[in-house]
């Protein structure tokens, strides 16, 4: 397994707190559906 | 709403036909349209990115004046996700407001391949993704959150008012442009994923020399795990998209080990199940265009970039789809007449029997790619493909 860093949270712990903002999601549906690829968007971007 | 559904189907079958090997009554003509249309309209990004009147009169101002079948189109940028991410990703928008740039950055180390190999996805999240964007990472999780959100939140709206949405409307039902290429299903070789995003340009060439067995082992396990074998389409049109960056720096011996393999079968699984690939076939291939004779006819759109069109219709002419006839530069830089004549050759050898689309061979994405004599090419071209389709 990959050495992790001492950061307090990972790219799993992020998408899945907006995963859970469901106030944020609400005006925009699609929104839940870009946070799941989000760990590839940063990756690719 | 000026082209009516039965007139759109009746494109759409044409370009299909044409795609085929089948004569059709004109030849299809397209492009890959960019931020060059915001040029040519006197806007910038930020112009468009939340007026839709604008962005309308962006696409208004280009193709009231030229004729166009087709278009892979999007407007590029991310301007608020680049400082959102402490301007730390590869492709941003330079400072006119209006050239897509990109840098490479190289996120993984040559001695790595072990901890990709073991687990990409492990290795992408909790290296790559900290070292890649330090302060996204660094402590303020709060500050992380917000970052993101801006991320999402400007992915969404232009993906709404773009591609995915209002602008192909707008495309389709008043400027009579089918989109042809999906967005959302394309092809990803495993070398292209190492290429573009682990070891970039200068690393991956030098691994494919110095430790190939690494490279082939990565490549089949990033192939497992990260790429989709299109085993199942979603649809067969618009058409399943693919953008190779890789193959133009190898050699035959290096692409048929490395790239080949599984861009065979991905080719393979589409053309199965009635699909087919529209390819911009960055650089030149020449040097392994056999390859393409491998797989079903007509399987292939086969973009023309570098290489010499006439010698790549020679080649696969009569078995895949080949797309050209203009090149951007020459649009620029050369008369009126001069890219008419090319035009005119291209098509005369390349049309008849179907099997072809007029196209230029880059996107336009820059300050003056756009002008009068790119529309009059165009337009030539749709007229003088009545005769030759």
């Amino acid at each position: 397994m990959a050495e992790h860093t001492t950061e307090e949270y990972t790219i799993e712990d992020l998408i899945k707190e907006l995963m859970e903002d469901e106030e944020w999601q609400m005006p925009m549906p699609l929104r839940q559906a870009f946070v799941e690829g989000l760990a590839f968007t940063l990756f690719t971007a | 709403m000026k082209f009516t559904e039965e007139e759109l189907q009746e494109k759409k079958e044409l370009i299909l036909k044409a795609c085929s090997h089948e004569e059709t009554e004109y030849i299809p003509v397209g492009l890959a349209g960019g931020n060059a249309f915001l040029d040519y309209a006197g806007l910038n990004y930020f112009d468009v990115e939340s007026n839709e009147e604008n962005y309308y009169r962006a696409l208004e101002e280009v193709l009231s004046r030229m004729h166009c079948d087709f278009m892979l189109f999007q407007f590029a940028g991310a301007p608020r996700a680049y400082e959102a991410l402490d301007q730390k990703t590869e492709t941003f928008l330079a400072p006119n407001g209006i050239t897509p740039q990109h840098r490479q950055i190289d996120k993984m180390r040559e001695d790595e391949y072990p901890q990709l190999i073991a687990d990409p996805r492990d290795f992408v999240n909790h290296v790559l993704l900290p070292r890649k964007y330090p302060n996204l990472f660094g402590g303020d999780r709060e500050a992380a959150v917000k970052a993101l959100k801006t991320v999402v939140e400007e992915r969404v709206h232009s993906f709404v008012i773009g591609p995915g949405g209002k602008s192909a409307k707008w495309l389709a039902e008043d400027f009579g442009v089918l989109s042809v290429w999906n967005m959302q299903q394309r092809v990803l070789n495993p070398l292209d994923v190492i290429f573009d995003h682990f070891r970039g340009f200068k690393g991956t060439i030098l691994d494919m020399r110095r430790r190939p067995e690494q490279v082939k082992e990565a490549a089949d396990v990033i192939w497992e795990t990260m790429c989709d074998h299109l085993e199942t389409l979603k649809s067969t049109f618009p058409f399943t998209g693919h953008v190779p960056h890789i193959p133009t720096y190898l050699n035959p011996r290096q692409y048929y080990k490395f790239y080949w393999p599984y861009e065979k079968v991905m080719l393979e699984n589409i053309a199965r199940q009635g699909g087919k690939c529209i390819m911009s076939a960055e650089g030149k291939w020449m040097k392994f265009i056999e390859c393409f004779r491998e797989l079903p006819k007509d399987s292939v759109i086969y973009l023309v970039d570098e290489d010499d069109i006439f010698e790549v219709n020679k080649a696969i002419g009569d078995w895949q789809v080949l797309g050209g006839g203009g090149k951007l530069a020459e649009m620029k830089f050369s008369s009126r007449e001069d890219n008419i004549d090319y035009a005119k050759r291209v098509i005369d050898e390349c049309a008849p029997g179907g099997g072809f689309v007029f196209t230029i061979e880059k996107n336009v994405i820059c300050p003056g790619d756009i002008n009068q004599t790119l529309m009059d090419v165009y337009n030539f071209a749709h007229e003088y493909g009545r005769k030759k389709a």
